[in-house]
């Protein structure tokens, strides 16, 4: 937690709230447009009873979410919204898996997802390195998914890369 | 499910909390990639999943639950065969609205979705009441 004098904790809140207000809203009015566009799908349908449940489902939808903007408007949200400070962490571990996905047909699932692995525990790693903690937390890691790679390869059978 | 949710849970769930983030944020990384491969054996499902992942926890962070998403996929099929299959036998028979509405389950159903839908409500207003009694 950043040590901020009370008037930059207020603004920076201020900021918050106007930006979570903000992004229910496009949440809400991205739903509806969802709602639209499964409306418009179905209309398409030539059996009259496969139409009921995705436009029922695409009405209330619709509805609930411009109710959810409504509120946003009348009562906005003082908490929640994207809080600062640990961005590039979720980043690289997103961006890690996404590398696994692009380097898998090349190296196979093993060895991608130790790359994955690796790269995931430098982004989540908050305490300071030590040599042993390093060596530990990378040697269970790469136990872990060997042990999993065996069982769905060798006695699940699922056909691994 | 019972026999492993009160025996082993117990001791396991435990030892998980102590396990450190730095490790367990990565192999729940590692486990949705492998799990997700495993169903089809498609890369393009582990994106899908990573994409879903992302979108789920940006809608999150303004106040729309994933987990009513995450149901409503699970029990969506299941949901709209059993519509439309209560949809034609009330067409047939010429009696739509007693299909939903009139049978004793779906009667019972209708009363504890009404019943979830306003005792939050009607709580929380008693709350603020018994607080506004009290403060006066």
């Amino acid at each position: 937690m950043l040590d901020l004098d009370p008037d930059t904790r207020s603004e920076t809140h201020s900021q918050t709230a106007q930006s979570s207000r903000l992004g229910s809203i496009v949440v809400a009015t991205m739903l509806i447009i969802i709602g639209v566009i499964t409306l418009y799908d179905t209309a398409s349908y030539t059996d009259i009873d496969s139409k009921v449940f995705p436009q029922t489902s695409a009405l209330a939808l619709i509805l609930f979410s411009a109710l959810a903007i409504g509120k946003q408007i009348i009562q906005p949200t003082t908490v929640s919204g994207i809080e600062v400070g640990v961005w590039w962490r979720r980043l690289a571990l997103v961006s890690s898996m996404l590398l696994a996905c692009a380097i898998m047909p090349y190296t196979g699932l093993l060895i991608a997802c130790i790359v994955t692995f690796v790269l995931g525990l430098i982004a989540s790693m908050h305490d300071q390195w030590t040599q042993k903690k390093a060596m530990i937390y990378f040697l269970s890691g790469v136990s872990i998914i060997v042990c999993f790679y065996t069982l769905f390869k060798f006695v699940l059978h699922v056909p691994l890369p | 499910m019972l026999p492993i949710g009160l025996i082993i849970g117990r001791y396991a769930y435990k030892s998980i909390v102590t396990i450190p983030k730095a490790v367990l944020v990565p192999t729940v990384g590692f486990m949705t990639i492998i799990g997700t491969y495993a169903i089809r054996n498609s890369i393009s499902d582990v994106v899908i999943m990573l994409c879903l992942g992302v979108f789920g926890w940006l809608i999150s962070k303004y106040g729309f639950s994933a987990s009513p998403i995450v149901l409503g996929l699970i029990l969506g099929p299941i949901a709209e065969q059993g519509f439309v299959q209560a949809w034609t036998i009330g067409a047939a028979v010429n009696n739509l609205p007693g299909m939903f509405f009139g049978r004793p389950l779906s009667q019972a159903i209708i009363v504890f979705t009404l019943i979830s839908l306003i005792l939050p409500w009607y709580l929380n207003r008693k709350n603020q009441i018994k607080g506004t009694t009290e403060n006066a």
